[in-house]
């Protein structure tokens, strides 16, 4: 063959396999036997877990895009197709994350929920300029679900002030949301008053059996029933809290249900509340999707000795003083010292319940010099993110001084 | 008369680099087309503007050769006076080493990776601004530069210096050279006596434009006028790299990549655990200002409040002091991203410095006085008090400009460096 002749052919050759891979495009939905239990909401069918966007998989700084596209497949095939993303989430990459996996499924074959950041919105315009950047990044025309994002009691005031229920509601006619509500992390009485704001669709509420009396869970979740606001449940397991139960705690349920895993509890928990459209769990893992999927098969609604046992449980760990963090990260999207929060709580809790000063004082000293208690100067800039109202600089000094001792004991 | 033209200039030029550095006068931004800052500004921003004004300086070389060196560079401009004491006609002439290619190579390469850390210990530029502002390494180092004059001639220039070197390689392809016409030369040696490069063989009746700075001296002194400034005649090959030199050439470019690399490294590591910094407006982060400020200092004696800093044993680049000068930064100033030439501080609007948390102040509530002397000179208004309650600052709306505290009298106030500036 000529040179001539062989550059020509290869084009050719290249060029059909461009058109076949083009043409293949969506990928075909294999659906495998066990299938998530599915509720119905107003038009549609949506799946009792859902996929939170929040804690990725990571690889070290990034996400692990591999294990995405992993899970993606594993909840499409167990017809777990509900996606709930944010700005915010990863560092504002979880979007352009999800947008990349969901791009190879038909748009019809997925409900995406994204959110409206709220600290963000320095005018009106911005509301509908940052929905397109959203929408770009995700690659979608529209989104199934969308939300005023963390309405609490620091942006309550910004979140009326640039009129976003005004600006959301004209992007729902124009058809890009299909459901409009918001998500929650305020008191009941700031709760009341944006219920009055507009005929929401749905409302996104922190609900588990720890945060039914903590954050007052229960009065939220009464004030929309009353309203006919079906509840979409974030944070069933508290970022991990309710996973990594104290022994206490986890004798409690070991000895009612000992085939029971937290994890499998607290999300059926979450999940027989009957105004729940949908409970979403934020997976880190195949793993994790696997056993979280494999729950809601064949799901059943807890019986009432069930939920006596989760109240006792509440109870406990409510009495060992751990700090309320569900490592949202939001507090390290501000903190100017770039200090590890959710990491030092996280230490302090495994503390509390173990009471092992050795091993607050090891793994404190794992943090680099720059992301310790220490280094906190009380500016407060985290207490104005924190969904949990969290005193976060009086807590650090309070972390800080146990290490002081713990240092000192050992 | 074509050297006196050119050498006046340059000494206009030096003055008025004089009066710019040390923040008396600074009428034209003389510094913002010197080459090595405006390398960097090309690496950290690559806008149109700094990509223009670098290919102009590249082009002109191209076009007439290492006028830099002779014409713009303020410590070439020193050396030249400086020679002026050295008595005439004593100049040697001297052998092109291929050391500095390797210095350019590794200084340059680690720059383009990433980091300034050794560009700025041995550019021109750099010298010259540190040295006017009374930084110890800018001054032993001019020291050295002129004594070394005093001894060799711009031996700076010709054998050390990695800007002079990466403008005499385009020199060599330049179009204008210098050249003896053999027709008329006498080979009387006047030229080659007085080449401050020493570049020329009168023997060989051949000049260097490699290492010529394109000072014209030479075009003056020569008795027949055989000393041509023009497209050279082809009588010879005009670039013959002998064996030896694609040599060099080739390893430098190995060692260009290594430093390229190693630059990315330097850039990632270094300065990483120095967060304990206030950087003005537009620097971003302590370890961006680290890899990037090339020390030269211009903008410590633009700044009005005097609250910049050079280099210090805390902190290896220009930084702000609050215990300084005014003890604040104004709030409506942004020269020192004005001046700034190499973009380490970029150079932004002075509505977005008003947005920019530099620090962050913070009152520490059982040392207040509760006067409310500070809530009056806050300039966003971040500062609140109840009657007989210790005055609170909004977090979210301090830049960290260090007002309050000047004004506070019980010492209650305390600015905090941060990680990275934000936008409020």
């Amino acid at each position: 063959m000529k040179r001539r002749d062989f550059i020509k052919s290869s084009i050719f050759a290249l060029g059909g396999t461009a058109l076949m891979t083009a043409g293949y495009g969506k990928e075909k939905l294999i659906k495998s036997e066990g299938q998530v239990i599915k509720r119905k909401y107003k038009d549609i069918e949506v799946p009792l877990l859902g996929f939170g966007c929040m804690r990725l998989p990571m690889d070290g700084n990034k996400i692990d895009m591999v294990e995405l596209e992993k899970m993606t497949e594993y909840a499409f095939a167990h017809g777990a197709n509900y996606f709930d993303t944010a700005y915010m989430y990863v560092d504002g990459n979880s979007e352009t994350a999800i947008g990349k996996v969901l791009k190879k499924y038909d748009r019809s074959s997925f409900i995406l929920a994204d959110k409206s950041p709220i600290y963000k919105m320095n005018s009106q315009s911005d509301v509908r300029k940052i929905f397109d950047e959203q929408r770009k990044k995700c690659q979608v025309d529209y989104f199934d679900f969308y939300m005023c994002h963390n309405i609490n009691l620091n942006t309550f005031e910004q979140y009326r002030n640039v009129k976003m229920v005004e600006e959301l509601n004209k992007l729902k006619e124009e058809g890009l949301i299909k459901y409009f509500g918001f998500s929650f992390h305020g008191t009941p009485e700031i709760l009341k008053e944006v219920v009055k704001d507009y005929k929401w669709d749905f409302a996104q509420l922190q609900v588990n059996y720890l945060d039914w009396d903590v954050v007052k869970a229960h009065e939220q979740y009464n004030i929309v029933q009353a309203l006919g606001i079906p509840v979409t449940v974030m944070e069933p397991l508290r970022g991990g809290g309710l996973v990594n139960l104290s022994e206490k705690a986890m004798a409690k349920l070991k000895e009612n249900y000992p085939n029971a895993t937290p994890a499998e509890f607290g999300l059926r928990w979450a999940a027989s509340q009957n105004n729940v459209v949908t409970v979403l769990s934020g997976m880190s893992n195949l793993k994790q999707m696997k056993e979280n999927i494999a729950t809601f098969e064949n799901f059943t609604p807890m019986s009432e000795e069930e939920i006596k046992v989760a109240d006792e449980m509440a109870k406990i760990i409510q009495s060992q003083g751990e700090i309320n963090c569900t490592a949202c990260k939001y507090c390290m999207e501000v903190c100017p010292k770039g200090i590890n929060i959710p990491a030092i709580f996280a230490l302090y809790n495994q503390y509390k319940v173990t009471n092992s000063a050795f091993h607050l004082k090891i793994y404190y000293e794992t943090l680099s010099e720059n992301e310790k208690a220490d280094k906190c100067i009380k500016c407060g800039l985290c207490n104005k993110n924190c969904p949990q109202n969290l005193p976060i600089p009086d807590l650090l000094a309070e972390v800080q001084k146990e290490y002081e001792k713990a240092k000192a004991s050992a | 008369m074509l050297y006196k033209i050119r050498f006046g200039i340059a000494i206009l030029i030096f003055i008025t680099a004089i009066l710019g550095i040390t923040g008396i006068f600074y009428p034209l931004p003389l510094f913002d087309i010197q080459t090595a800052p405006l390398i960097q500004r090309v690496i950290i921003d690559f806008t149109v503007i700094s990509i223009a004004s670098l290919a102009i300086i590249l082009l002109l070389t191209l076009l007439f050769g290492r006028f830099y060196c002779s014409l713009l560079c303020p410590l070439g401009i020193i050396q030249e006076i400086t020679a002026l004491f050295r008595g005439e006609g004593n100049e040697e002439p001297r052998k092109n080493l291929p050391v500095k290619y390797f210095i350019t190579a590794i200084t340059l390469g680690v720059m383009i990776g990433g980091s300034a850390l050794l560009i700025r210990y041995l550019e021109p530029y750099t010298y010259f601004g540190s040295a006017f502002t009374l930084s110890i390494i800018g001054i032993i180092a001019l020291i050295a530069i002129i004594v070394l004059t005093l001894f060799k001639n711009r031996y700076f220039c010709t054998n050390i210096c990695p800007i002079g070197c990466l403008l005499g390689l385009l020199s060599k392809l330049s179009l204008f050279k210098m050249y003896i016409d053999k027709n008329e030369c006498l080979s009387c040696g006047m030229c080659e006596r007085n080449c401050p490069s020493g570049c020329i063989d009168s023997g060989e009746q051949y000049i260097d434009n490699e290492t010529c700075v394109k000072c014209l001296k030479c075009k003056g002194l020569c008795p027949k006028d055989a000393i041509k400034y023009g497209i050279k005649p082809k009588e010879e090959v005009i670039f013959n790299p002998k064996r030896r030199e694609l040599i060099t050439f080739g390893a430098a470019l190995i060692v260009l990549a290594g430093a390229i690399k190693a630059g990315i490294e330097i850039g990632k590591t270094a300065a990483e655990k120095i967060k304990n910094v206030i950087l003005p407006p537009g620097a971003e982060n302590a370890q961006r200002m680290f890899n990037k400020c090339l020390n030269c200092n211009l903008c410590v004696n633009a700044c009005p409040n005097k609250i910049l800093t050079k280099a210090d044993k805390d902190f290896g680049a220009v930084h702000i002091d609050y215990t300084k000068g005014e003890k604040y930064c104004k709030y409506d100033c942004i020269e020192c991203a004005k001046v700034c030439p190499s973009g380490a501080i970029k150079k932004i609007s002075l509505d977005k410095k008003q947005e920019t948390r530099i620090a962050m102040a913070v009152i520490n509530p059982d040392k207040c006085s509760k006067n409310g002397a500070c809530i009056k000179v806050c300039p966003v208004n971040a500062i609140t008090k109840e009657e007989n309650e210790p005055a609170k600052i909004d977090a979210s709306k301090c830049i960290g400009c260090g007002r309050c505290k000047t004004v506070c009298n019980s010492n209650a106030i305390e600015v905090f460096a941060i990680n990275e500036q934000q936008r409020v």
